[in-house]
């Protein structure tokens, strides 16, 4: 009987034999291997039960209870039904007899909790260890000691007794040894299927993948492998360039700086050098290397970039840039000598312009001393008239220079005090006319971070021009005020209750010698608002008006932030 | 006006533009200032005249300057370069220069003042503001200034 057991379990250990030798048996899931699984697990159960311990006629014991849990365990569940089908229909027609219930019901429950431990072990995840199979085995054949109450005439009174020592020893360990043989051998498999998809995945990659990629030698440089990319792009055939060496590919360069070692640096960093195809032609690339093992050795991974075409956009930008440059460099050459050439005007006209102007009304008036007792009443008016256009001319000149000098005078930030400076120019503008009451009210700490200078000439401008144009006014009033933020957008507003103007001719105000008023009404230049404007400008601020016939203007303007000067 | 004979009394008037040179010579004589005026049409023949060469070499002795009108702007050499030769000079170095242009550029200002002008004077068009102008630098730097003797070049430094 021992003898026996022990051959039925020496015919499942060569069912782990064959699994082992047709590995992709126990590691694919297609239909085909399912199927192919079920039947050897149902042959090597039906081989089981050809050469069992025969307990009498129709009652035999074998190790198909092993072979239908090994079944379950290890293949498809869908395998180890059909496996179990083969067992149960070999055991009622081809055997029969007695034991056909219990040997039934055996392939059964051995099949049923093999599937359970096939899905607790997908579930978990854990490699089943020999104790946990021997568990198994204990309640497998346990279950199985149990089918042998439906034998009939309570048989199982003698049976269970003669077959409990071998069922719940020999079967138990003969399925943790097989099972454990089975765990290691499908290990295995699944590594070596596992590093076999690996390396296909990376052939993969390196046979379809359009970059251009190199196995090398690292320290002879002769090239072990290459990607179609690589051939189509150098233009050698696979055997020419596994012949060939990575230095053969280079293309001596006139720049010192790519020439580098034959199989570059393993460091990751890109190695600019030139590569000659077979054409003769001469790229530019960028070649990356890495280590690699292979057979066993490290060899040099290559990815080889083509860059000439970006090379040529990178230095194209360049030469656009240093063009650029040049140009900006002319420009500003030019501007500057563009504002030498005024500088040079404006001191001309300071000078060789008043000369003449000066001799015409010097003259005029040494004419008139001379002659004025002989001369009638309009011939000493136009003498007269000579000499005021003479001097009229004189101040726009001055006008004019001043204007140029706004425009091109390095301008100097500090922080100024507004308010102090408004104060000045208003007692000034006292002096020249004692006898005038104009009402003036100047805010406190009007402070602004700007050229001190400029200022000065902005309101004496804007507060000269509302004393000029209040001068008519019953009781004028002048006012200089701001908003309350100290900032950038602080609005000043310089206002007065004098004849204002026509808001149709706003966008006249501000150019140079532009008049809103006869020269009999309100003598000027038609200089100061646009004086006033360009400081506002070179300050980075803005100024508009606001007025109506005989109520008045008001001013307003902002200074910028005066961090950034503007040339004009 | 002069205080004696001896001591110098002229007006070195610089000017290369004879409308201005007439009109400054009638402003003086309108402001009643009766010294002799001495005339320079280039900065050559103002350092001839005050350093005695050239043409200048034996110059009347009452034509010694007490007073320089400069003008700025002069062919062959400026009026700085005047100015800058004459204070380099021992016997013209505390001479009274009235740099008298058409000019009101900072440049020629501060420049003026740099190389030792004693005063800065923008001709005005207007004859009467101009006649007015020279009245009071007449009067101030003929009458009222004190010079020290060394000024003068009868006396070697």
């Amino acid at each position: 009987m021992l003898l026996q057991i022990v051959q039925n379990i020496t015919l499942i250990t060569a069912l782990a034999a064959i699994y082992s030798i047709f590995p992709q048996l126990s590691y694919k899931r297609n239909p085909r291997f399912i199927l192919a699984n079920g039947l050897i697990f149902g042959l090597v159960a039906i081989i089981a039960m050809s050469m069992p311990y025969v307990a009498e006629k129709g009652l035999i014991y074998d190790g198909r209870s092993i072979v239908a849990a090994l079944a379950g365990i290890f293949a498809a569940p869908v395998s180890a039904l059909l496996a179990a089908l083969i067992a149960a229909v070999f055991r009622a027609f081809a055997i029969g007899g007695t034991g056909t219930i219990p040997g039934i019901l055996t392939i059964l429950e051995a099949t049923g909790i093999g599937v359970l431990m096939h899905y607790w072990n997908d579930k978990h995840k854990i490699t089943l260890g020999f104790s946990s199979l021997l568990f198994f085995g204990l309640v497998i054949h346990l279950l199985m000691l149990a089918a042998q109450l439906t034998l009939p005439n309570e048989r199982w009174r003698t049976v269970i007794p003669a077959i409990a020592p071998a069922v719940l020893t020999l079967y138990p360990v003969g399925l943790a040894l097989t099972g454990t043989l089975f765990v290691q051998n499908k290990k295995h498999i699944e590594e070596h299927f596992q590093l076999k998809e690996s390396e296909s995945r990376y052939r993969s990659i390196f046979e379809n993948h359009h970059t251009i990629m190199l196995i090398s030698d690292p320290d002879t440089g002769s090239i072990f492998d290459a990607n179609p990319a690589a051939i189509e792009f150098y233009g050698w055939s696979k055997s020419q360039m596994l012949h060939m060496n990575q230095s053969d590919l280079r293309a001596s360069s006139p720049e010192s700086f790519y020439d580098s070692p034959a199989t570059g640096s393993n460091t990751g960093e890109a190695l600019n050098v030139l590569h000659r195809l077979r054409s003769g032609e001469i790229r530019e690339v960028a070649v990356f290397s890495g280590p690699i093992e292979y057979a066993g050795r490290t060899l040099t991974f290559s990815i080889v970039q083509d860059t000439t075409e970006q090379r040529k956009a990178e230095r194209l930008v360049r030469q656009l840039n240093q063009t650029l440059e040049q140009k900006v460099k002319d420009r500003t050459q030019e501007l500057e000598q563009a504002n030498k050439e005024l500088k040079a005007f404006a001191y001309s006209v300071s000078h060789d312009l008043r000369a003449p102007l000066r001799a015409i009304e010097g003259f005029s008036s040494l004419l008139r001393e001379n002659v004025a007792g002989h001369l009638d009443g309009t011939s000493l008016h136009y003498l007269d008239r000579i000499v005021y256009n003479s001097e009229k001319m004189g101040t726009l000149i001055d006008a004019l220079l001043r204007l140029s000098r706004v425009t091109s005078q390095p301008i100097v930030f500090t922080n100024i005090d507004l308010s102090v400076i408004a104060r000045e120019t208003i007692s000034e503008l006292q002096q020249t006319e004692p006898e005038r009451h104009v009402d003036v009210f100047v805010q406190d700490g009007l402070t602004a971070h700007a050229d001190a200078a400029l200022i000065r000439i902005l309101l004496s401008n804007l507060l000269g021009n509302a004393w000029k144009f209040t001068s008519k006014a019953k009781s004028a009033s002048i006012r200089f005020e701001a908003s309350h933020s100290n900032t950038a957008e602080r609005v000043f507003v310089v206002s007065d209750n004098g004849v204002g103007f026509d808001m149709a001719y706003a966008d006249k105000l501000f150019s140079p010698f532009q008049r809103l008023h006869t020269e009999t009404e309100f003598p000027g230049t038609g200089i100061g608002l646009s004086l006033v404007q360009r400081i506002i400008i070179r300050h980075g601020g803005k100024i508009w008006a606001k007025a109506s016939p005989a109520h008045g203007a008001q001013f307003f303007f902002k200074l910028g932030d005066g961090n950034e000067q503007v040339n004009i | 006006m002069n205080k004696s004979t001896s001591e110098p009394s002229a007006i070195l008037l610089v000017e290369d533009n004879p409308d201005d040179e007439e009109l400054t010579i009638a402003a003086l004589k309108n402001s009643g200032i009766t010294n002799r005026v001495v005339v320079a049409r280039d900065g050559r023949e103002a350092l001839d005249f005050l350093f005695r060469q050239g043409i200048f070499a034996l110059r009347d002795i009452t034509t010694e300057p007490r007073l320089v009108l400069l003008d700025l702007k002069l062919p062959t050499i400026s009026g700085m370069e005047v100015l800058m030769a004459l204070r380099a000079h021992n016997e013209t170095r505390f001479l009274p220069v009235v740099v008298l242009t058409t000019s009101n550029q900072e440049e020629d200002i501060l420049g003026s003042y740099k190389l030792g002008a004693n005063s800065f004077i923008r001709k005005p068009v207007g004859f009467a503001k101009f006649s007015e102008a020279i009245k009071q630098l007449g009067r101030y730097w003929l009458l009222l200034n004190e010079l020290p003797a060394q000024t003068s070049s009868a006396c070697p430094a």
